[in-house]
């Protein structure tokens, strides 16, 4: 998986929980996922959930702390999908 | 050094999402302990529960971050006891690494407003001698309700939404209720965000003050306390024009 793919995936996952849509229509790696896109502490949980179905992933507190804009989660994803989850 | 150091965090429970998490199992697994989950899954009101242990900890996280620095929010680590909790509130405690944070909640209809203060830390932590609690003044503001003031540019930096912007205008009018006029509500950037608000006096930080911002959905909620010693832990501003909602 290449990083638009996961990029795409991410927003796609995100949508649900995101308040300002625009922001998540035009999102980037910088974009904050709490901050810009409206979305509250809890949702996060519930998105972090989704990351770990939707990739096959398992991810600890540890990782899920660094998640701040999508592109932490791009990479993340990334990292954990190359490293075989 | 942290003279004293106070949360909160409000949740509004009409939020999309927030119904029925008791019955979500890995969202209560991620971030309940076992003692917790069945706490909660054996209150009167498991959907009320799950949102007041959900809010002390991220009050105590609030206050455990402005104790230590960069904290990993790893959810089960806040192991909350409730207290002689009733139905409309009550109280408890937060336990984090050497940290003893007590909590006080607000409920109601459609929010849960938790309200901490850190009791008891470890030596070499940045923070005062353990002391008595103090008064803790919090409010909150429905987001249909008007609030006057203009933020200064200092203040409007860290400000990403309007909510934000008013979370820092509720804190304001609590200093003002403790006869402090012109306080700014500033946040300082850390290595990757945003770092606890600080109250400050033309630019100046105020010793001895501590102020905690919180919003969600339709609210919006803020905490002050300041150094002089108190009888009472936690003193709320009913009857107050600005608490808006009761």
């Amino acid at each position: 998986m290449d990083h638009a793919a996961a990029l795409g995936k991410v927003v796609a996952i995100i949508k649900p929980f995101a308040k300002n849509t625009q922001a998540l229509e035009a999102a980037t790696d910088a974009t904050r996922i709490i901050e810009d896109l409206g979305v509250n502490s809890a949702r996060l949980v519930d998105i972090i959930l989704a990351f770990e179905d939707e990739f096959g992933i398992s991810v600890d507190d540890e990782s899920a702390d660094k998640v701040h804009t999508v592109g932490d989660a791009v990479q993340m994803i990334l990292q954990k999908t190359a490293a075989g989850g | 050094m942290t003279s004293l150091a106070i949360g909160n965090d409000i949740v509004d429970l009409a939020e999309p999402g927030a119904a029925g998490k008791a019955r979500d199992r890995r969202f209560m697994d991620r971030v309940f302990t076992a003692e917790e989950r069945a706490c909660i899954l054996g209150a009167l009101s498991p959907a009320l529960a799950v949102w007041k242990t959900w809010a002390a900890k991220e009050t105590a996280y609030k206050i455990a971050s402005k104790v230590r620095g960069k904290v990993v929010f790893a959810h089960r680590a806040f192991e909350v006891e409730p207290g002689a909790a009733g139905t409309a509130g009550g109280w408890g405690r937060v336990r984090f690494d050497g940290l003893d944070i007590r909590v006080r909640w607000e409920t109601a209809r459609d929010y849960v407003h938790c309200v901490g203060q850190l009791i008891q830390h470890r030596p070499g932590d940045a923070a005062a001698s353990p002391h008595e609690p103090r008064p803790v003044h919090s409010a909150i503001v429905h987001h249909g309700q008007l609030l006057s003031g203009t933020l200064s540019a200092a203040e409007r930096a860290s400000v990403h939404s309007t909510p934000s912007a008013r979370a820092r205008l509720v804190a304001r009018r609590l200093f003002e209720r403790l006869g402090l006029q012109g306080v700014e509500v500033l946040r300082h950037w850390r290595e990757r965000g945003w770092g606890p608000p600080v109250a400050a006096i033309g630019g100046e930080m105020l010793p001895g003050f501590d102020v905690s911002l919180s919003h969600d959905g339709r609210f919006v909620a803020a905490a002050v306390a300041g150094a002089a010693q108190g009888s009472g832990f936690l003193r709320r501003g009913r009857g107050d024009p600005i608490t808006g909602v009761r």
